[in-house]
């Protein structure tokens, strides 16, 4: 068994177009999640992988939302718009719809 | 034979530890090391509250060993779910064998033990959609030589072992528990039809307790690396320990070593088990298994007896390294026919480059900065 | 006992047969070898290393068995070669006899970084100064090595110049001085540098280039025992020309360097994260581009101690 790398690419993965429709799937966080936080940026050690990120505010907003209960995808951009002080466009969801694709890509969130 | 090596005394009577000299320790740490012990003696100890008495100095290469095995369990159980992940939506019944079936299912034969690949077993007929499976969610065939190709698809009872691209961890896809060319086939269909279920979500399973056992002794016995001989030898014996608790296993155990056509590799199992291990066995299981005439057995003591042990100066004879060199002859010669064998040994011999010499420091720093290399990426 | 009561002959006889028994930092190593070369660098730059004395032969323990032996082949006659035995085991290729003491160097390193397990293990330098250390990661090429070495020639303390180890009870810098490795130009830089520095003989065409080792000052070497705790970690990046530059990183950059550069990040699991948490939030981080070594070691003596994280 070989150990996985640290990743530092969170986010330089291209997230893939998410249909609208789903904005209602409920996400849930995964299990043994640890952060570190400097000023804006999070630093996510996920023990069952062994994988570490480093993520910024947005993504680690989602995630500290879902530490908190399973939360669909609407409800999300809701609080992360009021935390961003921005209105829902629809540049907004695609935005999200991506970061929350990566998310999910790198196991730290599922479906539920 | 030297007087019975460290290694064999800490495992049969771990207690006897507590009256070793520093010297000593330095000596069962090496045996241990060697045998790919350390995680395990380390679990021994700690199970028998004995951990505390173990002097500073061996006491924190045990504690190293530990952070090894603790890292690897995660490790086994996220391996898992990705496997169970990409098969699940195929339907086809996947049993985990050996190692990740002893993690999986609770067994305290996992306790400490560290072992490099994870191994399934799926319907023959299935091999191909699960490689299709594999594929799609990142794992690679590691052989692209036409001749291991061949070898593995034509001659083998797995397909070539497949490698996680990003998690660079191997997987053996097996159909049956021996070579298509050896001369005895325990019945695959036999062993997926008895399978236990996982309690966890998933369609994941692992072989019935007297099967985990004749498999564990089948894949001992006719393995000619016995690198790790001593660590397999201790499944068995923890298996036979735990399982053997429920007082109809044993009759099973005979009972399918008939049917599997796996007594002789069981006859093995439970004499050196015995013999090495102290495992204790009912008498009437022992006096009911057939071994082979006095002369092979004796033949055949000889050399295990010595190619088990580690293979460590201090636990070798003038007789280890050919004993080790005949095992792996009849290892061979059990796997296939004679034909077969000359062809695969010159292939082995000459065309295959000693590909785990090309390491060196930098390429070695390279895998450590990942985390310890656990797993043997090119197989011999 | 130090190495340096031992006369020559007396250190060769030892390494021949039952081995020099050499503490260096935490950690215990038995060498032998019938490589005079060999002998002669030990001699000459672990002269002021403690021997370990365990009274009677049954109170012997050596954290790591280690030889380096010519392989007995054919090779031995026309391009002979030394190899690292870890327990009479081969962890890695040979390589030419020319190069048998940087092998025993890079064999104890990775003895080390494969097994020291209760310690954060990173690729980097550490020096200390007041009390204040800093830790120096890097890849090879940065000018780690070349920079450190010229820090302890003007009054740090060596803690280590390749393996940072971070204790995971405490946090605390745990030192490993040994000879540190200088690569190419570097060699003749610290010649200059440091007039009176010992260094071992150059092997050239060795896997990093030309390699010799630099004799570790004697006072970090009676200080091996004592811990440090880290107030900098500071990447180094030598670049031809450059003006001396210090930049500010982020913590959480910082951590991901510092994973990456690390042996067994990975391994120790969520001790490992917590470790590396305490420890970069304890620090000051910079990157650090320089091209002369004096104003570089001003620098360095000018780094700031009052605004350090607690």
């Amino acid at each position: 068994m070989n150990f996985n790398p640290t990743s530092s690419q969170a986010f330089m993965l291209s997230g893939s177009f998410m249909p609208m429709l789903e904005a209602h799937r409920e996400w849930r966080i995964a299990d043994s999640l640890h952060f570190s936080c400097w000023g804006d940026e999070y630093v996510v050690y996920h023990a069952l992988s062994g994988d570490t990120h480093l993520i910024g505010k947005a993504a680690a907003h989602i995630l500290m939302a879902l530490q908190q209960a399973v939360t669909d995808t609407q409800s999300l951009s809701r609080s992360l718009a009021a935390m961003m002080g921005v209105r829902s466009s629809t540049e907004f969801m695609l935005e999200m719809h991506r970061i929350l694709s990566d998310l999910n890509k790198l196991s730290l969130i599922e479906h539920r | 034979m030297k007087a019975t090596p460290l290694i064999l005394t800490a495992f049969r009577t771990p207690e006897a530890l507590a009256d070793l000299y520093l010297a000593d320790w330095d000596l069962l740490l090496r045996q241990a090391r060697r045998g790919g012990l350390l995680s395990s003696l380390h679990a021994l100890l700690a199970e028998r509250g004995l951990l505390d008495k173990v002097p500073e100095q061996p006491r924190r290469h045990l504690d190293w060993s530990h952070a090894v095995f603790e890292r690897h369990a995660l490790a086994v159980q996220w391996e898992v779910t990705q496997i169970r992940r990409a098969l699940e939506q195929t339907g086809i019944p996947v049993i985990l064998l050996k190692g990740a079936a002893y993690v999986m299912s609770g067994l305290p034969t996992a306790r400490g033990r560290i072992f490099s690949d994870i191994d399934i077993l799926v319907p023959k007929e299935t091999v191909n959609q699960v490689e299709a499976a594999l594929m799609m969610q990142g794992w690679a065939t590691t052989h692209h030589d036409a001749y291991d190709q061949h070898y593995y698809r034509t001659w083998m009872h797995e397909l070539p072992p497949m490698q996680h691209v990003r998690r660079m961890t191997v997987l053996d896809v097996h159909h049956a528990i021996l070579p298509e060319t050896a001369a005895i086939h325990p019945d695959s269909a036999k062993l997926i039809k008895a399978a236990t279920k996982l309690t966890q979500p998933g369609d994941l399973a692992v072989l019935a307790p007297a099967d985990m056992v004749l498999h564990a002794a089948c894949h001992l016995f006719h393995e000619g690396e016995l690198d790790n001989g001593l660590r397999d030898l201790l499944d068995i014996d923890s298996l036979l320990r735990h399982f053997g608790a429920t007082p109809s296993f044993w009759h099973d155990l005979t009972g399918r070593a008939a049917e599997l056509e796996l007594t002789r590799p069981l006859f093995y199992a439970l004499r050196y088990a015995a013999r090495l291990l102290q495992t204790p066995l009912p008498q009437a299981t022992t006096a009911g298994l057939a071994g082979p005439n006095a002369a092979l057995l004796a033949l055949m003591d000889m050399l295990y007896t010595r190619a088990l042990l580690p293979d460590h100066p201090s636990c070798s004879d003038h007789l280890s390294a050919i004993a080790r060199q005949l095992l792996y002859l009849r290892a061979n010669w059990l796997r296939m026919p004679p034909v077969l064998l000359a062809r695969h040994l010159f292939h082995k011999a000459f065309l295959s480059p000693d590909k785990l010499r090309e390491s060196d420091f930098e390429k070695m720093r390279a895998n450590e900065a990942e985390g310890r290399t656990i797993s043997r990426k090119f197989r011999k | 006992m130090n190495v340096a009561a031992l006369p020559l002959a007396e250190l060769e006889c030892r390494l021949n047969q039952n081995g020099l028994w050499l503490r260096t930092g935490p950690f215990v190593s038995r060498i032998q070898t019938t490589i005079r070369s060999v002998a002669a660098d030990i001699s000459l730059l672990y002269a002021d290393y403690p021997l370990e004395d365990f009274g009677a032969e049954a109170h012997a323990f050596a954290d790591f068995h280690i030889q380096i032996a010519q392989p007995t082949n054919l090779r031995r006659w026309f391009k002979p070669q030394a190899m690292f035995l870890f327990d009479g085991a081969s962890p890695f290729k040979p390589l030419p006899l020319d190069q048998a003491f940087p092998l025993l160097e890079w064999g104890l390193n990775w003895c080390v970084s494969a097994h020291a397990n209760d310690l954060l293990i990173i690729h980097a330098a550490v020096i200390e100064k007041n009390g204040f250390a800093a830790i120096l990661p890097a890849p090879p090429g940065s000018g780690k090595s070349t920079l450190c070495a010229a820090l302890v020639q003007r009054g740090w303390r060596l803690l280590t110049d390749e393996l940072a180890l971070v204790r995971l009870t405490d946090g605390r810098l745990i030192p490993l001085p040994r000879p540190v490795s200088l690569k190419n130009q570097s060699i003749d830089i610290l010649r200059d540098y440091a007039p009176a520095a010992v260094f071992s003989r150059p092997v050239s065409d060795t896997l990093k280039g030309t390699v010799a080792h630099m004799q570790p000052p004697c006072n970090s070497v009676a200080r091996a025992q004592e811990a440090a705790s880290a107030a900098w970690v500071i990447f180094p990046k030598y670049q031809a020309d450059a003006t001396t530059r210090l930049e500010p990183v982020s913590q959480s950059r910082t951590f991901m360097r510092i994973a990456d550069n690390s042996f067994n990040y990975s391994l120790l699991g969520t001790r490992g994260f917590d470790t590396l948490t305490k420890l970069v939030g304890s620090c000051l981080c910079y990157d650090f581009t320089y091209s002369n070594l004096d104003e570089a070691v001003a620098l360095f003596n000018s780094l700031p101690t009052d605004n350090i994280p607690k």
